[in-house]
């Protein structure tokens, strides 16, 4: 009977049991837990309405010739800012100052933007562009993201080098990649080695009048310069450079700039340079003050380093600079304080083309070399003293420590990265937050859109020991390189001060007026919601009428002092449009060659009648 | 026999309910934090809504009882609005430049159209008006 009664016990805790398992229990433990990976990954850069990324990431638009402006760690592009380039949807290189800031040129390729640096951090007052495509340097000031200065680089061959600045943003830096003669002159390539020259450009930018001067020129080997960057705090008078091409191969450079097994690093202090131009010990080329650095003792420095260097970076603290090898699988870590050593005591194995060679063996601290790794192109660092290195051949992020050159992880990425931008990667004080690799292929990973595939980005969470690799985002051609640096810092206005003595501003409606001169015409006008004022005295205060042939000029003003109120001009069949913020004053100049009547209207949506904000351009016939 | 049986189902519903409770208590965390998220939201939610009303001071009402903050804010005087219309702070002084008109007459007779609009369908009153005029006066000194 007992036993009976257990058994039936037995039976009934087991089938019980049994149900309960077959009713509640989740076979799918794994899945789950991949499902619920994947939503704390989209929780991370998932920022609700209502809240803003906290860093913004300045990124290269490479030959698109613009600036490509994201939000992290959502990823979500908040602007395109045309450096180089017009823009029709900003009027950028259609209004009379923008127009004559492009000079006729309707490209760039902008590889390296920097932010203006005080000690050596980010103060985010302005980016600065290269231009490799035709030797120029820009200036954007971060206040309103437009382009303010746009200087050309005489005796250059494409900045590709550039730009960096040195901590204090004293110099704008620019070294050449393609050696060519100087002062414009025509030399044979068999003349390569006399008369082909590597130069950098030291520009200086007045931040208050918002333009760039060339400050002075550096004449080198026409080695090809690939990278560089200023050192900082003990090495703060330095600037670091990788060279290739020391073989001065003048055709088929895959081959034959990578026959040596050693290139250079160039070490320049940049102080002592000052100094002798300040000295006048330079000459004059094309309008720049040269100087030769081998003519003046400490000025100039070479380093061996493993064949065809890429990357080139300073340690936050300034007491190192990391070569990534490109070629050779490998980052040289090299000491600032052994190279301050180096030359104190002359410790020079060779001299090349009048610059002392510093001993590898007593200037390099390590050598890493991940196995498998290959490709290491650039370094950026984090706040804990890591390293992390893109590898564009085998397509990964390497994470490795700068004492120790311990390798800690390595992640992915999609695929074949260039550079990387971790958040406030290059700065003294560097935030371990965020990585982005910007990498040059995306294959199959979006939906297609033909041959061109998307460059792609990936983010990476580089909080924790571990990276975590979070999401891949498709971009337009071609990020370079890119600088996250934190909203904080970063001080837009809304509206442009409303100055009434600034040449051509109209602010209010009786004041708007047409003006003849000879065969100019200069229109005063007003843009608000939803009109234009050409001229308060007439009838019809939105037509303006001109004859064919005159020299038409709108100085038109928007005195919506309201924020995000722009108003557009576009003129139908003329192939003119601009815009004018809040409190601005623009110019556009044309020449009325096309008799006829040509509609007039605002480009940007403005209110509720935007469609009604138009007017007429009257062109009489001769 | 029925003892057995008893015993069996007794046996039977523990385990069940046992079952129950040990498979689902990871589940029932993650719902509980999940309530606790959505919770936080809203509460944020309310105070972003309530923020306008706790800085309108009685002597700022005016621009509450015409509608003026539905469309436009007054950031100089502290008053949140809407941001469909242009920001009042400065259009006392601005107004007869950029309209052609002071600003009594255009709140009389306004020269835009959305204006026009508004105007017409809910006139002010003469005192308020006034009132209006003297306050945004006041937040164009500011």
């Amino acid at each position: 009977m007992t036993t009976k009664r257990i058994i039936s016990a037995v039976l009934g805790i087991i089938a019980g049991l049994l149900v309960a398992v077959v009713f509640f229990a989740d076979f799918n433990k794994a899945g789950e837990n991949a499902a619920g990976d994947i939503k704390s990954k989209a929780e991370k850069v998932y920022v609700p309405y209502g809240e803003l990324d906290e860093y913004y990431m300045m990124s290269s638009g490479g030959h698109s010739g613009q600036l490509f402006v994201y939000g992290i760690p959502s990823m979500r592009k908040i602007r395109t800012v045309p450096i180089f380039t017009p823009d029709p949807a900003t009027g950028y290189g259609y209004s009379k100052e923008t127009k004559e800031m492009l000079g006729g040129f309707t490209w760039g390729d902008f590889h390296h933007p920097a932010i203006s640096e005080t000690a050596g951090d980010y103060d985010g007052e302005f980016l600065f562009a290269n231009d490799v495509g035709n030797n120029r340097v820009a200036a954007v000031d971060l206040s309103t993201f437009t382009t303010v200065d746009i200087m050309s680089l005489p005796n250059m061959g494409g900045p590709h080098a550039g730009v960096f600045v040195t901590e204090n943003t004293e110099y704008i830096a620019l070294p050449t990649r393609f050696a060519r003669p100087l002062d414009n002159k025509y030399a044979d390539l068999d003349k390569y080695e006399e008369e082909y020259k590597g130069v950098v450009s030291m520009t200086t930018f007045d931040k208050e009048t918002k333009k760039f001067d060339l400050a002075y020129q550096i004449v080198l080997p026409p080695w090809s310069y690939d990278l560089s960057d200023a050192g900082k705090k003990m090495s703060g008078d330095w600037i670091v450079m990788t060279t290739y091409n020391s073989e001065f191969a003048t055709t088929n450079l895959e081959i034959n700039a990578s026959q040596n097994d050693r290139d250079y690093i160039v070490l320049v202090n940049w102080k002592k340079l000052e100094e002798e131009v300040a000295a006048g010990n330079y000459h004059d080329v094309n309008g720049a003050k040269m100087i030769d650095p081998r003519d003046h003792k400490g000025a100039i420095y070479a380093v061996p380093v493993a064949k065809s260097p890429h990357g080139v970076d300073v340690t936050p603290d300034g007491t190192r600079y990391i070569a990534a090898g490109k070629l050779a699988p490998m980052m040289t870590v090299f000491s600032f304080e052994q190279t301050f050593e180096a030359i104190e005591k002359e410790d020079f194995t060779d001299e090349k083309y009048g610059i002392p060679v510093l001993s590898y063996e007593s200037v390099m601290e390590r050598e890493v070399d991940p196995p498998g790794a290959l490709g290491p192109l650039h370094t950026q660092f984090d706040d804990k003293g890591n390293a992390y290195n893109t590898m564009f051949i085998s397509s990964e992020i390497v994470k490795w420590h700068i004492e120790t050159g311990e390798v800690i992880d390595r992640t992915p990425s999609y695929y074949s990265p260039g550079h990387s931008a971790a958040a406030e990667g290059d700065t003294v004080s560097p935030d371990g937050k965020w990585l982005v690799s910007l990498n040059k292929i995306s294959k199959d990973n979006f939906l297609s859109v033909g041959p061109s595939h998307p460059e792609s980005m990936d983010l990476i969470d580089i909080s924790g020991e571990k990276m975590e690799h979070i999401m891949a985002v498709p971009v337009d051609p071609e990020p370079h390189y890119a600088q996250i640096v934190h909203r904080d810092k970063i001080n837009t206005i809304t509206v442009y001060e409303k100055d009434e003595n600034r040449e051509n501003s109209v602010w209010k409606q009786e004041d708007a007026r047409v003006e003849r001169k000879g065969d100019e015409v200069h229109v005063y006008g007003i843009a608000m919601r939803s009109r234009f004022i050409f001229d308060a005295q007439s009838d019809r205060p939105d037509a303006v009428t001109v004859k064919e042939g005159d020299r038409v000029f709108f100085h038109l003003t928007n005195i919506d002092l309201d924020q995000d109120i722009t108003h557009g001009f576009g003129i139908n069949e003329y192939d003119l449009n601009f815009e004018v913020q809040p409190g601005q004053t623009s110019t556009l100049e044309f020449v009325a060659d096309k008799a006829g009547v040509y509609p007039i209207y605002c480009t940007n949506f403005c209110s509720a009648l935007h469609q009604e904000m138009s007017g007429y351009l009257l062109v009489e016939p001769k | 026999m029925k003892t057995n049986g008893m015993i069996f189902l007794l046996a039977f519903v523990l385990a069940f309910a046992g079952g129950y409770f040990f498979f689902n208590k990871g589940k029932t965390d993650n719902m509980q934090a999940v309530t606790v998220q959505e919770n936080t939201t809203s509460k944020v939610d309310e105070e972003e809504e309530s923020e306008p009303e706790e800085l309108s001071s009685a002597e700022f009402e005016i621009f509450n009882t015409n509608s003026c903050l539905s469309c436009h804010a007054v950031s100089s005087l502290g008053l949140e609005g809407g941001t469909t219309g242009p920001d009042l702070s400065k259009s006392y002084a601005d107004i007869e430049g950029k309209h052609g008109v002071d600003l009594d007459s255009f709140l009389q007779e306004p020269t835009s159209a959305v204006m026009t609009g508004v105007i017409e369908g809910s006139p002010l009153s003469d005192e308020d008006r006034a009132e209006i005029v003297e306050l945004l006066k006041k937040a164009s000194e500011e």
